[in-house]
C-alpha cells in the first residue's frame, strides 16, 4: 500500500491534488463551525450554485480567467445572503433556496443556449460533481489556491475572538462594541472564497458536505467552540486526505469519495458520543 | 492559551506541505518494453482517475511531451471518416463519474487491415507509442505514432 501511494506521489498532479485538497478541507471546516452555529449550513450549497452560474456566464463571455468573474459574483451573493438573514421580508433559508436553484437553472440554461463546447453534459457533470478537477490543476492554480487558503486561515486566526462573538450572540457582541456588520461581511467574503476554491475539490453539488460534516461530527463529541473548531479542522483534513488517496488508488470519483469518508467519520463520532453518554460521568 | 490554535494551524499546514513536497522524484521512470522502446510515461498501471487526469494534462501541456514514449491502457475506439476514407483509432479512458472521457489517437506500427486485424470496439487495450502532433484542416491534433497495440487474445 505504501509503495502504491509512493508511486502515485511521483506524479505532480497527485501532489497538487493533496496540497490543494488538504488546504480547502482545512478552510471549509474552520468556517463550517461558524456557519452551522449561525444556522447557515446550506449557504455553501447556495453559493456553489451561484458560482456555477457565474462560471457559465464567464465561459460564454470567453473569459480566459473565469475566477475574475466567478469570485466577485459569489462574494456579492454571499454578502446579500448573510445580510438578508435578519432584516428583510425574505428570510435566510428562503433566500438561499431562491438564489441556489435560480443560479443553477440560469447557468444551465445559458450553457445550453450559448455554449460552444462539444461535450456540454460532460462539462456540467464535471462542474457539479468535481470529477477529476482537483487532479487537473495547473501550477498557477495550485499557487492561487494555496495563497487564498493561507489568507483564509490567517484571517480566521487573527479574528478568532470576534468570529466567536458574532457566531454565538450578535446582539451581545454589538452591545460590547464589536462591529458585527463588518465581521459578518468578512465571514461572507471568506465563505465565498472557500466555496469557489472547493468547487475544484468536490464539485458544486457536494460542497455543503465539506462544511457541515466535520463540524457536526466534532459537535457530537466536543462542547467548546475552540475544541469543536480544532477537531473539525483535523477531521476534515484527515477525511480529505483519505478520500483523495482512496479515489486515486481505487479510481473512484474524488468528490463523492471524500464525502463518503466524511459520512463514515460522522457515524463513528455519533457512536463515540453514545458511548460517552452511557459511560459513568459521561456528558 | 490563545496561541494554541495559531500554532496548531501553522504546524498542520507546514506538515501537510512538507509531506506533499517530500516526493519530488521524476515522474517518468523509464521502463523497458519487450521491443526495447524506452517508455517515458507509463500510465498502464495507474487507476482510471489518475490516467484520465494525466491524459488531460498531457493534452493541455503537450509541448513538453512531444517525442516522448507513452504507454497507457483504456478501451479501443475507432471512427471512420467516410468522406476522407480515413479511420481514426483511439485508446479512450473514461473519468470516474463516467460523464467525460479522454483519449489518445494512435497509429499502429506497420500495415494492418481495419477492422479485421484490429480489436473490437470497447476492447481493453494497451498502447505504447511516441507522442507526435499533426495538422488537419488548420487544426493541430495529437496522436501516438509507431504504436505497439496489445489486447487480450490479440497481439
Amino acid at each position: 500500500m505504501i509503495e502504491t501511494i509512493q508511486m502515485y506521489l511521483q506524479f505532480p498532479l497527485v501532489r497538487y491534488a493533496l496540497i490543494v485538497g488538504v488546504l480547502i478541507a482545512l478552510c471549509s471546516s474552520l468556517l463550517g463551525v461558524t456557519l452551522v452555529l449561525k444556522r447557515f449550513s446550506f449557504i455553501g450549497d447556495g453559493l456553489s450554485h451561484v458560482a456555477f452560474g457565474a462560471m457559465a456566464i464567464a465561459g460564454i463571455l470567453h473569459l480566459t480567467n473565469d475566477m475574475l468573474f466567478v469570485m466577485p459574483a459569489t462574494i456579492l451573493c454571499a454578502v446579500l445572503l448573510l445580510r438578508t438573514g435578519q432584516h428583510t421580508k425574505i428570510k435566510g433559508d428562503a433566500a438561499i433556496a431562491m438564489i441556489s436553484v435560480g443560479a443553477l437553472a440560469i447557468g444551465y440554461l445559458l450553457l445550453n443556449l450559448f455554449t460552444t463546447s462539444s461535450n456540454l453534459s460532460g462539462d456540467v457533470c464535471s462542474t457539479l460533481f468535481g470529477s477529476a478537477s482537483i487532479l487537473t490543476l495547473t501550477q498557477a492554480e495550485v499557487w492561487l489556491c494555496t495563497i487564498l487558503s493561507v489568507i483564509v486561515v490567517i484571517i480566521f486566526i487573527l479574528f478568532y475572538n470576534k468570529i466567536f462573538a458574532v457566531t454565538f450572540d450578535e446582539d451581545f457582541a454589538r452591545a460590547a462594541g464589536t462591529r458585527v456588520e463588518a465581521y459578518n461581511l468578512l465571514i461572507a467574503v471568506v465563505i465565498a472564497v472557500i466555496i469557489v476554491l472547493a468547487m475544484n475539490l468536490v464539485g458544486s453539488l457536494l460542497i455543503s458536505a465539506l462544511i457541515i460534516f466535520p463540524a457536526m461530527s466534532a459537535m457530537r463529541v466536543f462542547r467548546s467552540f475552540r475544541s469543536v473548531t480544532i477537531c473539525s479542522a483535523v477531521l476534515s483534513v484527515c477525511c480529505a486526505l483519505t478520500g483523495i488517496l482512496i479515489s486515486i488508488i481505487a479510481g473512484t470519483p474524488v468528490g463523492s469519495t471524500i464525502v463518503a469518508v466524511d459520512i463514515g467519520a460522522f457515524l463513528v463520532f455519533c457512536a463515540i458520543s453514545r458511548v460517552k453518554r452511557r459511560s459513568p460521568g459521561g456528558g | 492559551m490563545k496561541k494554541i490554535p495559531t500554532i496548531f494551524m501553522l504546524c498542520l499546514m507546514a506538515s501537510v506541505l512538507a509531506v506533499c513536497a517530500a516526493s519530488t522524484a521524476e515522474t517518468n521512470t523509464p521502463a523497458e518494453t519487450p521491443e526495447s522502446l524506452v517508455v517515458d510515461l507509463d500510465l498502464s498501471k495507474l487507476s482510471g482517475t489518475v490516467v484520465y487526469a494525466q491524459v488531460y494534462n498531457l493534452m493541455v501541456d503537450y509541448e513538453s511531451w512531444l517525442g516522448k514514449v507513452i504507454k497507457m491502457s483504456g478501451y479501443y475506439s475507432a471512427y471512420e471518416d467516410t468522406e476522407r476514407s480515413v479511420v481514426y483509432h483511439a485508446c479512450v479512458i473514461p473519468d470516474a463519474t463516467a460523464c467525460c472521457a479522454q483519449g489518445i489517437e494512435f497509429i499502429w506500427a506497420e500495415e494492418h487491415i481495419w477492422p479485421d486485424e484490429y480489436p473490437e470496439e470497447g476492447t481493453d487495450i494497451t498502447v505504447t507509442g511516441r507522442l507526435a502532433i499533426y495538422e488537419e484542416d488548420g487544426t493541430m491534433y495529437l496522436h501516438l505514432v509507431d504504436t505497439e497495440l496489445e489486447w487480450e487474445n490479440g497481439v
